[in-house]
């Protein structure tokens, strides 16, 4: 068990409190006093699944242009204000939401505070078309080639050749079929006003969700986060998602040199039942293939919208690495792995979950992850034992359930060899 | 009621927003010390207890094998066999990894912290006996036909730099990329095995929720004989000057740049590259951007082992960018070299500083990067805590001294970029560094013939 240890009993204060701003904003905090640190995360419900096809990449453009001042905040001063404070921060635009990490010495929670209520509340008055001219200006000087399979493949050429690309392959699949990065056909269009509309939809208080995990006393951190967040207006609810669109199986040939041949399945979304065995088969597979020295791996990814499974090979083609990926998968999905490999498997899921949430950072992320699922941020131990409960039935289940079918999305190599 | 009432009480004041809240330096936390013991005149083990540590890590630091090319080899080939997935260890979700470096290979055993004595029982019976199966070779071989092609721009550019650098002594960083295809018998694999188990001074470092006196028990089967008597061969020095790889079709320039650095503790090389390029307001992507207008990608290594002390800053960008950015870098450390790190520099350093020491215990990793850097500099937790609450003068005068050596005229800087040569040989010949140019294959081919020129920029 992840609390099994009386120490970390005695650092962590109780179960996480989730608390709701009148503004409709809700907080959850996470009292652990062992590591001197605060993560304070920032989600906003607003991601790559809310724009329309002509609103390619507004979500990680909005997510920029937030980190860039403010009413309160001059231009740059954020990175600044936080570097000499001793912290970081990181954004995470995906497709169904947007996540401020922030990192902090408990001493620095009021400036992360500070700087999150002024994203949340304060930037769209400071937003200024020089600023955004700006912005344009930087992401057309590095934007991707504009030829779709140029820019997948310029993302996973990037990546050591047996590092998982699942952003790459994530571009396949996203419910608009395009990417989350803006690209020169989208930005042409864009107009200030337009892009405020869309800021306006979004960054509202009831689409957010604040969480700080870290060293603090949680009466007092809830006080400040009261304060901080007290003059932030709710304009009313955030407009709803779009209904995702069909998708249909997209093939792309690489043109940029790579040897990687993926392959790409649509599964369950992120809390559903299944998740844990894709997890595990995914584990199962790399170590099969690991046992046969075959540069091939899979990854298993969950969002709000959809799963998706992704397995993928590298070298060259006098190796077949394509035919020793299907074969391997063919085996998968008519015959159950044994229980030591789905044991092993689950175990060292078990323990890489245990030993993330560990660290404030992971921390946060999972409790954001169970409040966005179960509507309640301590669903952690369940996920353990979820873990704990596979069986090689399981992993067959899936693996005939999901794999059995073509590909969703395929990136083909870009030489004949 | 008494939390409710409190926050009623404080939250009611509307924020002041006419300046940014104060924060008060961080605390430096007192960590406890790890035991320190040497079963053996040539090994040596910093054990450090984390009573409510997840994982168990142990790591080996071996020293570099012998120079000759077949040795190098062999270690290399030796991943796949300590890396090989042991049923016993994959059963308790345990894992071996290897990294090699030009200062030697370093071998870590994870594993779930309940699982720690059959994990140590399963790994000490693979290092006495390992069990090479009939086909390993084979599988090396097929693995070495199957290796990717140099479609990896920054698995290129590290082998570039390791082998030039280092003259080619080095162990490559990337070993699937880079192996060169000697042929090795079984014997040959098991007697380099052998050997770099039983040469050389050996450092162990543990992280465990273990007690000093269980570890000491724990591990005694492990390490008992380890290590030798024999020294490590002195690395050639490193040579400066400007690689250049062409990478048909790579969407923009990757550029690496190494520069010497003095032996340091981890923690003032930590804050160099933290003022350097730790966070968007630092030296060089405030130059870069300045410079450009455009996002760059960077990245740092820090290297500091004995006998490698090095700095490594890494640079993702548009190739239209090339030139200025190299020369912009070249700039701000000058710069850097000339006046100093500032004072809002060496602040905002020390608290990330202070910061980062106080979650060095929340994961096994972080635990053990930390005791293992301060083991290689024979130093301890508890002079690195001085080192971190002492006066802000005393600090800066450390920051001052490593600053200097990164400014040295005499030292050398190798600049290694690889970019699509139809695309960047405008741009790079503009920095007047006059590039050697080599084909990424002939990287991977391991066969790099190379004397770099001197910068004459320098």
């Amino acid at each position: 068990m992840l609390l099994a240890s009386p120490l970390l009993h005695a650092a962590l204060a109780g179960p996480p409190l989730v608390h709701t701003l009148p503004n409709g904003l809700t907080v959850i905090l996470d009292e652990d006093h062992r590591g001197g640190s605060v993560a304070v995360h920032l989600s906003v419900r607003v991601g790559a699944r809310d724009e329309t096809p002509e609103q390619a990449g507004w979500a990680t453009l909005a997510a920029q242009l937030s980190g860039d001042g403010g009413a309160h905040l001059p231009p740059g001063q954020r990175d600044a204000l936080l570097a000499a404070a001793g912290g970081e921060a990181h954004t995470h635009p995906t497709v169904d939401q947007t996540v401020f990490q922030t990192l902090v010495p408990a001493e620095a929670l009021d400036l992360a505070l500070f700087l999150e209520s002024e994203r949340l509340g304060f930037v769209e008055a400071g937003l200024q078309p020089a600023v955004w001219d700006r912005y344009l200006a930087r992401l057309q000087a590095h934007l991707p080639p504009a030829e779709p399979g140029a820019a997948l493949v310029g993302q996973a050429a990037r990546r050591s050749a047996l590092t998982p690309p699942p952003e790459a392959l994530a571009a396949l699949q996203h419910p608009a079929t395009h990417p989350y990065h803006p690209r020169a056909v989208t930005l042409a269009d864009a107009t200030f006003a337009g892009f405020l509309r869309f800021w306006e939809r979004h960054y509202r208080p009831r689409a957010a969700t604040l969480v700080l995990v870290g060293d603090f006393h949680t009466a007092a951190a809830l006080a400040q986060v009261q304060r901080w967040f007290s003059d932030v207006v709710d304009p009313g609810p955030a407009a709803p998602p779009p209904a995702a669109a069909p998708h249909p199986p997209t093939s792309v040939q690489a043109t940029a040199p790579t040897s990687l041949t993926a392959r790409s399945w649509t599964t369950a979304p992120h809390g559903h039942d299944d998740e844990p065995a894709l997890q595990a088969l995914a584990l199962v597979l790399s170590d099969r293939v690991q046992a046969t020295q075959t540069p091939l791996s899979a990854f298993a990814e969950h969002h709000e919208l959809c799963g998706h499974f992704s397995a993928w090979v590298d070298g060259p083609a006098d190796a077949r690495p394509a035919e020793a990926l299907d074969r391997v998968l063919r085996q998968l999905t008519h015959n159950a792995p044994s229980a030591e490999a789905v044991q092993g498997a689950a175990r060292r899921l078990l323990h890489e979950e245990q030993e993330r949430w560990q660290l404030p950072t992971e921390r946060a992320a999972a409790l954001l992850d169970c409040y966005r699922v179960y509507g309640r941020p301590d669903c952690l131990d369940e996920q353990l034992e979820r873990y704990r409960a596979l069986t090689p039935r399981d992993l067959l289940r899936v693996a005939s359930t999901y794999l059995s079918a073509s590909p969703q999305a395929e990136l083909l190599p870009a030489r004949a060899r | 009621m008494t939390l409710l009432w409190f926050c009623l009480l404080t939250a009611s004041a509307l924020p002041d927003r006419t300046a940014p809240p104060p924060a008060p330096p961080p605390a430096v936390r007192r960590l406890d010390e790890a035991t320190t013991w040497s079963p053996s005149p040539h090994l040596t083990v910093h054990a450090l207890r984390v009573p409510d540590a997840a994982t168990f890590l142990l790591r080996l630091d071996l020293p570099a094998p012998p120079s000759d090319p077949r040795a190098l080899a062999a270690t290399e080939a030796l991943v796949a066999l300590w890396t090989a997935p042991s049923r016993a260890l994959t059963a308790i979700a345990a894992t071996v990894e290897v990294e090699l470096s030009a200062a030697g290979p370093q071998l870590s055993l994870r594993a779930p912290a309940e699982h720690a004595d059959a994990a140590i029982a399963a790994w000490a019976d693979a290092l006495r006996a390992p069990r090479l199966r009939p086909s390993a070779l084979r599988d090396l071989a097929e693995r070495r036909a199957a290796r990717p092609d140099p479609d990896t721009a920054a698995a290129i550019a590290a082998l570039t730099m390791e082998r030039a650098w280092f003259h080619d002594r080095a162990l490559p960083a990337a070993p699937h990329l880079a192996a060169p295809a000697l042929p090795l018998s079984a014997a040959d694999l098991l007697l380099a095995h052998q050997r770099s188990l039983h040469r050389g001074v050996i450092t162990a470092t543990l992280v465990s929720p273990w007690t000093p006196e269980v570890a000491r028990r724990a591990l005694e089967p492990l390490l008992a004989d380890l290590g030798g008597p024999d020294q490590p061969e002195p690395l050639p020095p490193p040579r400066p000057g400007l690689i250049a790889v062409h990478l048909p079709g790579a969407p923009h320039a990757t550029v690496w740049l190494r520069l010497p650095l003095p032996p340091t503790d981890p923690l003032s090389a930590a804050q160099l590259t933290h003022l350097l390029i730790g966070h968007p307001a630092a030296r060089l992507p405030t130059a870069l951007d300045e410079a450009t207008a455009a996002p760059a990608r960077l990245r740092s290594r820090t290297e500091l082992r004995e006998p490698v002390h090095a700095l490594t800053l890494q640079l993702d960008l548009p190739t239209a960018h090339l030139a200025r950015a190299m020369r912009t870098t070249e700039r701000t450390l000058d710069e850097l070299h000339a006046a100093g790190p500032n004072e809002v520099e060496l602040a905002a350093a020390g608290r990330h500083a202070a910061r980062a020491w106080g979650e060095a215990l929340l994961s096994a990793e972080r635990a053990s990067d930390l005791l293992i850097a301060l083991a290689r500099r024979r130093s301890t937790l508890s002079e690195a805590r001085a080192r971190l609450t002492a006066p802000a003068a005393l600090q800066a005068a450390e920051m001052r001294s490593l600053v200097e050596a990164l400014g040295d005229p005499n030292a050398p800087r190798l600049w290694v970029v690889v970019c699509d040569r139809t695309v960047a040989r405008d741009t790079l010949e503009r920095v007047g560094l006059a590039p050697v140019w080599l084909d990424a294959a002939s990287v991977l081919s391991a066969d790099l013939p190379l004397s770099p020129p001197t910068n004459p920029a320098r």
